[in-house]
């Protein structure tokens, strides 16, 4: 049926493509010259599938009006567009050296803007200060407008007017509370200075607001503050992650409000398709929706600009390529309307620009900032992404209240004490697993493992395969995962480790720091950069009275995590192989002279904490945001807890675990506002002061750590 | 290279464009972070990797001094004190912080680094009302390029000068020295705490100037832009490339992957970063020296950094009924100690070169006390290695220190250098207390010592572990930037000729035999005019036929210089013939005291070597170096 239809449009856009052609002149000898643009985009890096739907966005403008408007009209003279791309790796010091190689070296008469506000406000402020025009449609955060600069557009909603359209519908059907949390990046932080406003615009009291910084992997903390707090209404978020994230947490904690109004990821259908029925009456900000009712002279409406772009990418349009084709068609009518491709002649073509198009209406304010275009909201109804304001362009009726119980707002200072120890010894559990592997690998063969998260998420990623292809639940998948890891750990030493054993720390350090980045960008080559979870049908919570409530997911991971830990800790204590690890970890040649085989040793030993590592990730998937680059600070972490615990230690490990579990979730539950933040920055103070205050770890291990200089 | 250097010089005059010139300033500034980071992670040893986090620093301190206008609090600073500010903002705090973390080591300096760099970022973001928080502060856009490529040129240019120059001053040599045997260094009289934190904020200073210089540039700064480790990645991998240690290597290192990635790497895409990690991994595994290292054997391999030292193998095999942590540390215990008439007795080979020092006569015709330990105690749980003992020695005195396997002799060493500290007693020197002075302290008074596992900079030639060895407390803020005198190399040279080195002169260290070395390591000792020299075990190890020119040595030093010497042995022999009182250690405390023939005759003294009367008795002498290693 897709296929069918896909074949429709695509027939559709050729014949209208070769309907339009009349007038257009035949060969491309008869334009009269050639207008040059310039973008940097990211091919590369973290933002490369957004960067790559951003260039769709404008090749899809360039062959339109270069193949079927003919040119850009300039009086009766008509000009091909040419764009010039470069490649800026994700990276902003890129961005802003390759904007100015536009400028300098390929002499650009425009400049289209690159993907994402980080990266536009240095490749702006270069085009500012080199007096070149720069339209772009993805660098949305207010901050880039408050510089007073003369040469940046953006065609998109400013990232404070993100919520409005939602929050207006919302206090028209009722809303009267609401608490907001956000990502403390420039975007989602001018999207919630944005919601406040409009909250209080609209008699809507914010009760709380709570930050939290980007790569966060529990939000419990801050979902259970709000749920004692009982809103109205819950506004968040900053990233797709996030919005993963919040919603298994308010799952898990038995937190439900009236509406959820999700800043990112709503409206993208993976979400959809990852969190399944978790997910629905979400609701999200949309720039753009094929369905909205937006209709202009060029491409006709929103829905055949939908079909267009499909017939050229065979894939439908998300808002980022539909900004970018908005922002190259802003730039083209106002060089038009100039009549000229003088810069100061089109700035002020641009200020005075007012159009309809499929993205919707297009005029500037002073600032550079389209502001007659509203943004859209969508909300998942029946697990379709449908529009819902504003009015003139909602496709379905709002779904409000969602009609789940609310939480009481009662909460006793001894339910928030007790929510935070439960919230705490679950992330402690969680921790305790998911760091045995390094701490043994380190306490024995004193090689320090930097690619541990990778193995997690490794460990992560194939639960999630079993999950996606045959519906197995994690929890089923995590010994078969156990069994495929510890061949790989059995490769890994044998390849690499082997050679670096009796080699200074350093030496296995770097190579495995080399090995992590390895397999950082081979799974992101492999799974993409987007954010997977995986279902477990152990989820849901316990309520155990009103304010305190047990996830039951995290409870079985700590359930695990204990039979993990006691079970290696009896196989060291009490088996012939524990005893010779034990030796070995002592003293290597010690072991040596007493017939231990230690090398074979270190690959039973490397294997199996490897094979434990993957099956631990295995084990969290359900509740770890899992994404090629959410290893790293999972290594930090377990370095924290090791050098704390003492190296090998189990017990230590468990200990250290559960101090970092319970430091994390009493800061974010008792210090308001910015406690999140705080959380993460505790496990790196309690590894400095751990380390410089008691080098020797609090629990005693394997090996002495014996970490001063003299 | 000057054809480098004026082709950087004109390159604007030749056309470049601003891109290009912003293209050069930003591999300026890889350039100078590596250099930064090479003079803690490869001259001194300490392997940051948190570098980024002094850019970061730099960088914001540089934003919030130039928008203080926007916030009304003052007028905005100009760009260049601002940019400086910021440096010094950074170097403050690397000195602060490098204060508390360089007390760590290996691995654990390097995370708790990484660790402070995490936690710096998420303070920036937290404290959203100077910082602006996660979304950060902008700058107004500044134009002109060419001013600060001429900018950073400069100051890359006097940064190469700077660490060429610091490459072959005594503070660059004794950064060598922390890196190789941090301890050793120590008791050679080096003030290691204090040179190390000073070139860390240095770097940090350094780094945190190019900090300030980049958010001028780039006229915005959000926490994760200023704090990215892509920096110090880039450093550590610019470094290892170049060549770790060297003053070229950074350069080289860092240019050649510029170069890699422009050319090479954009056309493999995302797999460029996968080969990124292949590359750490190639340069790891088959040029630990780097590409300037494999010429310049002034650099160092990464093999050498985080070695495990002598000192750090703990022993649990022999562990037994020893006192396990006295014999542990034991290693780290030798010491030599000296009498004060320095200039004279320092120096062994002033007998053989002449009468230079003759004019400052010995004042020890009285021979009084020169080191008097008093009760001293140490205990290791609940091991009492060393049990209230009084030791003392005079000028020009010999004394032996020899006792059974865990009968606390080197323990005691470790109190009297002060590398270990003590729970009870005082120790003396000339009447002053010094039981709580730090090592170098205590060497720059006179006392030096050798150890038991022989502590030579193995990596450094003969000739240069002489010329570290210096007496580091007469150097001076001047001498530490200047060049090894003519009277060091000289008295160098003199030495190497009384120990019959001179033919080894230029081999490292670690190429030299266990006598050799051990002849090395009492020249180290003997290098810094000492008047007390500690000899922990100096024939273990030795070949038979060295021992006797060792014996003769010491000999010659002691009656022609009047250096004094506590020496700790296993061969009865060698202490009866060189000393003139000896002194018997049993399970902590003194059995025993007197001359070699009095305590030879000791019947408590046989018991404890031998056990009860009527076992095998085994001969005592010549086995000096016993089951206690």
């Amino acid at each position: 049926m897709v296929t069918l239809c896909a074949l429709v449009l695509l027939v559709a856009a050729c014949a209208d493509g070769s309907d339009e052609s009349a007038d257009l002149p035949a060969a491309e000898g008869e334009f009269a010259g050639t207008i040059r643009l310039g973008a940097a985009l990211s091919e590369t890096g973290k933002y490369s599938v957004e960067g790559r739907d951003a260039r769709q966005g404008y090749d899809t403008w360039l062959t339109w009006v270069n193949d079927e408007y003919g040119g850009i009209r300039i009086g009766d003279e008509r000009y091909r567009a040419e764009i010039v791309y470069y490649d800026d790796e994700s990276d902003a010091d890129t961005a802003g050296n390759l904007t100015q190689r536009l400028i300098d070296d390929d002499r650009v008469d425009f400049l289209l803007g690159p993907y994402s506000s980080g990266l536009t406000s240095g490749a702006s402020a270069i085009a500012e200060a080199n007096g070149v025009l720069m339209v772009e449609g993805t660098g949305a955060a207010d901050i880039l407008f408050e510089r007073g600069f003369q040469n940046l557009f953006l065609v998109a909603t400013i990232a404070s007017d993100y919520t409005r359209s939602g929050i207006e519908a919302l206090a028209a059907r009722g809303a009267r509370t609401a608490v907001i949390a956000h990502e403390d990046t420039a975007f989602a932080t001018a999207v919630a200075d944005g919601a406040a406003r409009h909250l209080e615009a609209n008699d809507i009291e914010v009760l709380a607001v709570e930050t939290y910084p980007k790569d966060i992997q529990d939000v419990s903390a801050i979902m259970t503050k709000f749920r004692d707090l009982g809103p109205d209404l819950f506004v968040g978020g900053g990233h797709y992650n996030d919005a993963v994230l919040f919603v298994n947490s308010a799952k898990e904690l038995d937190f439900a409000p009236d509406g959820m109004l999700i800043t990112v990821g709503p409206s993208n259908p993976k979400l959809v398709h990852e969190l399944g029925g978790d997910v629905e009456g979400v609701l999200g900000p949309t720039q753009w929706e094929p369905s909205m009712a937006y209709r202009g002279p060029y491409f006709g409406s929103a829905a055949d600009y939908a079909a267009h772009y499909q017939s050229l990418w065979g894939e439908p349009p998300v808002y980022q390529a539909a900004s970018t084709t908005a922002a190259a068609l802003a730039l083209q009518l106002a060089i038009e309307a100039a009549g000229s491709t003088d810069t100061d002649a089109v700035r002020a073509a641009l200020r005075e620009l007012s159009a309809d198009t499929f993205y919707g209406p297009i005029s500037f304010d002073e600032r550079g900032v389209n502001t007659s275009k509203p943004m859209g909201m969508i909300q998942v109804i029946d697990g379709d992404i449908v529009v819902v304001a504003p009015d003139d362009a909602a496709s379905a009726q709002l779904l409000y209240p969602l009609g789940s119980e609310k939480g009481s707002s009662s909460s006793s200072w001894l339910g928030r004490f007790a929510q935070a120890v439960v919230n705490g010894i679950a992330l402690g559990g969680m921790y305790a697993v998911l760091v045995l592997g390094f701490s043994v690998i380190w306490g024995v063969m004193g090689v320090i493992n930097f690619a541990h998260g990778e193995f997690v998420m490794i460990g992560a990623y194939l639960a999630w395969l079993a999950d996606d292809l045959w519906g197995v639940d994690p929890f089923l998948s995590v010994p078969a995962v156990f069994v495929v890891m510890m061949a790989l750990g059995y490769v890994v030493q044998r390849v690499l480790v082997d050679r670096v054993i009796d080699r200074p720390h350093l030496v296995s350090l770097l190579v495995m720091f080399g090995l992590a980045i390895i397999l950082q960008n081979a799974m992101k080559l492999i799974f993409s950069a987007d954010f997977r979870r995986a279902d477990t049908a152990l989820d849901g919570s316990w309520r155990l009275t009103d304010s305190l409530t047990v996830p039951v997911t995290k409870f079985w991971i700590l359930i695990i995590a204990l039979g993990v830990l006691g079970g290696l800790s009896l196989m060291l204590a009490r088996t012939r192989l524990g005893k010779g690890i034990r030796a070995a970890a002592q003293n290597r040649e010690a072991a040596r002279i007493v017939g231990i085989d230690v090398s074979h040793l270190y690959v039973i030993v490397f294997a199996l904490c490897i094979g434990i590592t993957g099956a631990a990730g295995a084990l969290v998937s359900p509740v770890l945001a899992i994404q090629p680059f959410q290893g790293a600070p999972l290594t930090l972490k377990a370095f924290a807890i090791t050098a704390m615990a003492g190296l090998g230690s189990i017990r230590g490990a468990l200990g250290g675990a559960m101090v970092l579990g319970l430091v994390e979730a009493g800061l974010a539950v008792y210090v308001g506002g910015v406690g999140t933040n705080l959380a993460v920055v505790a496990s790196f103070v309690i590894l400095v002061a751990a380390l410089v205050l008691r080098p020797q770890g609090l629990f005693g291990g394997l090996r002495p750590v014996d970490a001063t200089a003299t | 290279m000057a054809a480098v250097l004026a082709w950087l010089v004109v390159l604007p005059a030749l056309g470049a464009t601003d891109s290009t010139l912003f293209t050069m300033t930003l591999m300026f500034t890889s350039v100078a972070v590596a250099i930064n980071w090479n003079l803690t992670g490869g001259f001194t040893g300490y392997v940051d990797f948190g570098h980024a986090v002094w850019f970061g620093l730099g960088a914001y301190a540089t934003t919030i001094l130039m928008s203080l206008q926007a916030n009304s609090l003052g007028i905005g600073w100009p760009p260049i004190p601002a940019i400086v500010a910021g440096a010094v903002v950074a170097g403050v705090l690397a000195g602060l912080i490098g204060r508390a973390t360089m007390r760590l080591r290996g691995p654990y300096f390097s995370i708790a680094m990484l660790g402070t760099f995490v936690a710096m970022r998420e303070i920036v973001r937290t404290w959203g009302g100077l910082t602006g928080g996660g979304v950060g502060l902008t700058l107004p856009p500044y134009l002109n390029r060419q001013l600060f490529y001429y900018l950073e040129l400069v100051l890359v240019v006097g940064l190469i000068a700077l660490t060429w120059r610091l490459r072959r001053t005594r503070f660059g040599a004794a950064l060598v020295a922390i890196r190789e045997d941090e301890l050793g260094a120590g008791t050679r009289g080096i003030s290691t705490t204090r040179l190390k934190v000073a070139v860390f904020s240095f770097a940090g200073a350094s780094t945190g100037l190019f900090g300030g210089l980049w958010a001028y540039q780039n006229t915005f700064v959000d926490p994760d832009i200023a704090f990215t480790e892509v920096r110090t990645i880039d450093a550590v991998m610019g470094t290892l490339l170049g060549g770790l240690g060297t003053v070229a290597g950074p350069v080289v290192g860092s240019v050649a992957l510029y170069w890699l990635r422009e050319v090479l790497w954009a056309n493999l895409l995302d797999y460029h970063l996968v080969a990124q990690g292949v590359l750490l991994i190639v340069i790891v595994l088959l040029a630990p020296r780097g590409i300037v290292g494999a010429f310049d054997r002034r650099g160092t391999s990464l093999l050498r950094l985080w070695r495990r030292q002598p000192a750090a193998v703990p022993d649990a095999a022999d562990g037994g009924a020893d006192a396990h942590g006295a014999e542990h540390t034991s290693d780290a215990a030798n010491d030599d100690v000296e009498t004060r008439s320095t200039e004279h007795t320092s120096d062994a080979a002033d007998g053989h070169a002449g009468a230079d020092t003759s004019d400052r006569a010995p004042e020890r015709t009285a021979a009084p006390v020169v080191l008097q330990g008093r009760g001293i105690v140490k205990r290791f749980g609940g091991l009492t290695a060393v049990d209230r003992v009084d030791i003392e020695v005079s000028g020009g005195e010999m004394v032996g220190l020899i006792g059974p396997n865990g009968s606390g002799k080197t323990t005691l060493f470790d109190c009297l250098s002060r590398v270990q500290s003590l729970d009870a007693g005082t120790i003396r020197l000339d009447g002053a207390d010094i039981s709580r002075l730090p090592p170098h302290r205590v060497a720059r008074l006179g006392v030096s010592r050798t150890f038991q596992i022989i502590r030579v900079y193995r990596d450094l030639t003969v000739r240069e572990n002489l010329e570290l060895s210096i007496q580091w407390g007469r150097v001076g803020l001047r001498g530490l930037f200047s060049r090894t005198d003519g009277e060091t190399r000289r008295r160098a040279e003199r030495l190497m000729e009384f120990l019959l080195l001179a033919p080894l002169a230029d081999e490292p260290a670690g190429t030299l035999s266990g006598g050799q070395r051990r002849l090395l390591e009492i020249g180290m000792a003997l290098m810094s005019e000492p008047r007390l020299v500690l000899l922990d075990e100096a024939t273990a190890g030795v070949n038979p036929s060295l021992v006797e020119d060792i014996k003769d040595r010491l000999r010659a030093v002691n009656s022609e210089q009047g250096v004094a010497f506590l020496l700790v042995e296993h061969n009865v022999q060698f202490v009866a013939d060189l000393c003139d009182r000896v002194v018997v250690l049993d399970a902590g405390g003194k059995l025993a005291e007197g001359t070699p023939s009095q305590i030879m005759d000791d019947p408590a003294v046989i018991e404890a070597y031998f056990g009860a009367p009527g076992r095998e008795r085994s001969d005592p002498r010549g086995e000096g170096n016993g089951a206690e290693q």
